[in-house]
């Protein structure tokens, strides 16, 4: 084939020439193309254009703002290995020597011995630094807070559903819409009176039989995190200030995957009777994770500030920018602040167009920092033991149920854009959803609250539009590649659409990682190994998941 | 392509030959080049910094123990990189965590600029990119930063557990999304 009668290579072939990843001949018909067309020179360009903005973010943004080691890197502990795979080859010698060829049962028992015996030595060793570390630091820091005079504490409390303010050290009786938390606490053994204090902590910890630490030294202060299968609280961190060994922050991990993080407040502006639910907006940093019974509602936010809050919302929605735009909406006093990082200075003005005339609400583009927006997030543990063969064998099976490589490629190409798109409005109705919490969206005037529910149904609309295409596609397929049996996992009925729209993007997550199995473009981390008669069960969940969402949205 | 992979008597000889501490050397010289990269790939993975840092330890220590038990790696980095990869993913599964560690990434403070405005502008841009590659799907952002560590496609593909022209095809749709933010 001569260069002249080469198609235009996409840009994938591209992509492929430019990293020495095409065959020899294949990447001598790219380049002879090449030569001959100023169109594709002109994409290449492009690309290595695009390929050294990737360069210089990695060198520019991403290695200055990642945090640095937290301690200065260790020589390799070189000793430790070759003692390792001496005491391995060693305990394999005394194996064979005891082997139960030669000594049946005194052979076991010594080997088994000698084995747990090894193992005792090298787990103490690894687990008695930091347990020192640990315990000596909280002690100190015990020491320090009673050296202290008493004065009043404000904690800044989040839990999955929302954030309230608690003032520690006046008499305190708690506040209904607390006791699920205190109670987590108190089953836990670990005082709810006084959560972010050394003293404590501590005495959670001495009452635990088994538990490992760890120990960070960060510049300006020291982390101690704490884990146990003995209690409630799996898992509990203390952050505490470097020059006082006061605890600053907290976070707390319960045996029902509930959590309740909690920070100092410095600022004496905050209203300590106030809390504010829903208002931390942004793409939610760990999605797909249902709702425990730790919700938070607002308390006393004025049912103005939610009917400007939707407002806001409303007119971001009008113009598609609640699907993505890292904007994030929040209350500062009486105005609702609307702050947005990484947006183009076009969007910026259409933006601030909208939303200047609204009273009481500020925009502010200025901050040069980036959102603090998740970094790459593992969703799941898919890889665990792929079992790629089986991967290899669904995709081959359904490209030969289609009829070939062009028609799987269509085939997947569609699948994954109609995911794309359903997933950006099932994380916009969750983003909704802890925007205004069932106990908000109660202190609402009747009209907020269609507007509202409007916003919400759109969403579940144009994702149920999405999220059918997919089943229609793939149902017909999959039933001829295994996908089968179809096994609903039960749940119970989600109380509010607030908390369906968690159950609903749990479920969509779960979706899209055993289409990209199926699809062989993710590993499948699977233990049955049945993806296709899974991915049957989970589309039908969605299905019914979805219209549990909109029968909860029509409600009222 | 160094003496090393064209010859694989050679390489054999060398290995035969290599005493614990000529290995020790080599594998310290390349925990010196490489952890840094390491280390900031894990905590892209969501691992908090102590934990990536005895994290990355363990790969070198891992590396030193498979040499020293004869084990043949023709690419150290991609296999400190694909360990790295697997043993990250094991830690995070033990975490009991809901969220991963996920740090505020900003612009550099200082800038090598001509002017304000041009440095205003370099950070708009680099913020946008910022955001778009947050926008990637998870194995997009995967493949793109392993990539950006200089690993292949084969390699990125045995470490994510994907088909090289899987890697290919996320690359593909990772630099056509990047490539529209860059001409916004």
């Amino acid at each position: 084939m001569s260069s002249l009668d080469m198609r235009h290579p996409e840009d994938g072939l591209l992509l492929r020439y430019l990293d020495g990843e095409l065959p020899g001949r294949k990447a001598r018909q790219v380049r002879a193309h090449l030569e001959a067309c100023w169109q594709c020179r002109a994409q290449v360009e492009e690309l290595e254009s695009t390929i050294g903005e990737c360069v210089r973010y990695r060198q520019d943004v991403l290695t200055p703002s990642l945090p640095p080691p937290p301690q200065a890197w260790r020589s390799l502990d070189f000793e430790r290995v070759d003692a390792e795979l001496a005491a391995q080859s060693w305990s394999i010698r005394l194996a064979r020597f005891f082997s139960p060829r030669r000594h049946p049962v005194l052979g076991w028992a010594l080997s088994g011995a000698a084995a747990l015996a090894l193992g005792f030595i090298v787990v103490q060793q690894l687990r008695e630094t930091p347990k020192v570390e640990a315990a000596a630091l909280l002690e100190k820091a015990v020491r320090a807070s009673q050296s202290r005079p008493a004065a009043l504490k404000r904690l800044r409390i989040t839990t999955r559903g929302g954030q309230m303010t608690r003032v520690i050290g006046v008499a305190y009786k708690p506040a209904a819409r607390e006791t699920e938390i205190a109670r987590l606490f108190d089953a836990a053994h670990y005082d709810w009176n006084d959560p972010l204090s050394a003293k404590s902590f501590s005495a959670w910890r001495g009452g635990l039989a088994h538990c490992r630490d760890a120990v960070a030294s960060q510049p300006n202060s020291y982390d101690i995190t704490t884990t146990t299968d003995d209690s409630e609280l799996l898992s509990a961190t203390l952050k505490l200030r470097g020059s006082d060994l006061e605890p600053v922050e907290g976070r707390f991990e319960f045996r029902n995957r509930d959590w309740v993080e909690m920070t100092e407040l410095v600022d004496q502006q905050t209203n300590p009777a106030s809390s504010v639910a829903g208002t931390t907006g942004g793409m939610p940093r760990q999605p797909g994770v249902p709702p425990g019974p730790l919700d938070v509602p607002a308390e006393s936010a004025e049912t103005s500030a939610f009917s400007e809050e939707l407002a806001v919302v409303s007119a971001l929605h009008g113009m598609g920018a609640d699907l993505g735009d890292p904007l994030e909406i929040s209350r500062e006093g009486r105005q609702v602040l609307v702050s947005g990082t990484g947006i183009a200075p076009q969007r910026q003005q259409q933006i601030h167009g909208l939303l200047d005339r609204l009273p009481h609400v500020v925009v502010r583009f200025e901050d040069p920092a980036f959102p603090a927006s998740a970094m790459p997030v593992q969703s799941e543990p898919a890889t665990r033991d792929a079992a790629g063969s089986e991967k290899s064998t669904y995709a081959a099976r359904i490209e030969e149920r289609l009829g070939g490589r062009p028609q799987f490629e269509r085939f997947s190409s569609s699948l994954l854009d109609w995911t794309d798109s359903a997933m950006t409005r099932a994380y916009a109705l969750r983003r909704l959803a802890q925007q205004f919490s069932a106990a908000a969206e109660n202190e609402m005037t009747a009209e907020d609250r269609r507007t509202l529910r409007n916003l919400g149904r759109e969403h579940v609309a144009a994702f149920a539009k999405d999220a059918q295409r997919v089943a229609n596609t793939l149902n017909p397929v999959l039933t001829g590649v295994g996908g089968g049996a179809a096994q609903l996992e039960s749940r119970p009925e989600a109380a509010d659409w607030q908390s369906a729209s968690e159950d609903l993007l749990a479920s969509a997550r779960r979706t899209e990682t055993l289409l990209a199995i199926v699809l062989g473009v993710a590993p499948a981390e699977l233990s049955s190994g049945d993806a296709p008669a899974q991915l049957v069960a989970a589309l039908a969940q969605l299905s019914s998941r979805t219209e549990q969402c909109q029968r909860l949205l029509a409600g009222r | 392509m160094s003496s090393f992979a064209s010859d694989e008597q050679f390489v054999g000889l060398i290995r035969q030959e290599q005493t614990g501490t000529s290995l020790q050397d080599r594998v310290a010289r390349l925990f010196e080049e490489a952890r840094d990269d390491v280390y900031r790939y894990l905590l892209t993975l969501g691992l908090y910094p102590p934990q990536a840092q005895e994290a990355v330890q363990e790969v070198f220590l891992r590396l030193y123990a498979a040499e020293r038990k004869g084990e043949e790696i023709q690419n150290p980095r991609a296999w400190i990189f694909r360990v790295a990869h697997n043993l990250g993913l094991k830690i995070r599964a033990r975490q009991h965590s809901e969220e991963p560690f996920n740090p505020d990434v900003a612009t550099p403070s200082t800038t090598q600029a001509a002017t304000p405005e041009t440095e205003l502008l370099e950070r708009e841009r680099m913020t946008r990119f910022h955001s778009a590659v947050n926008g990637l799907s998870e194995q997009q952002r995967r493949c793109l930063f392993l990539r950006m560590e200089g690993l292949r496609y084969p390699q990125i593909g045995s470490t994510l557990g994907i088909s090289p022209s899987a890697v290919g095809e996320f690359l593909r749709r990772a630099m056509v999304r990047l490539k529209k933010v860059r001409d916004e």
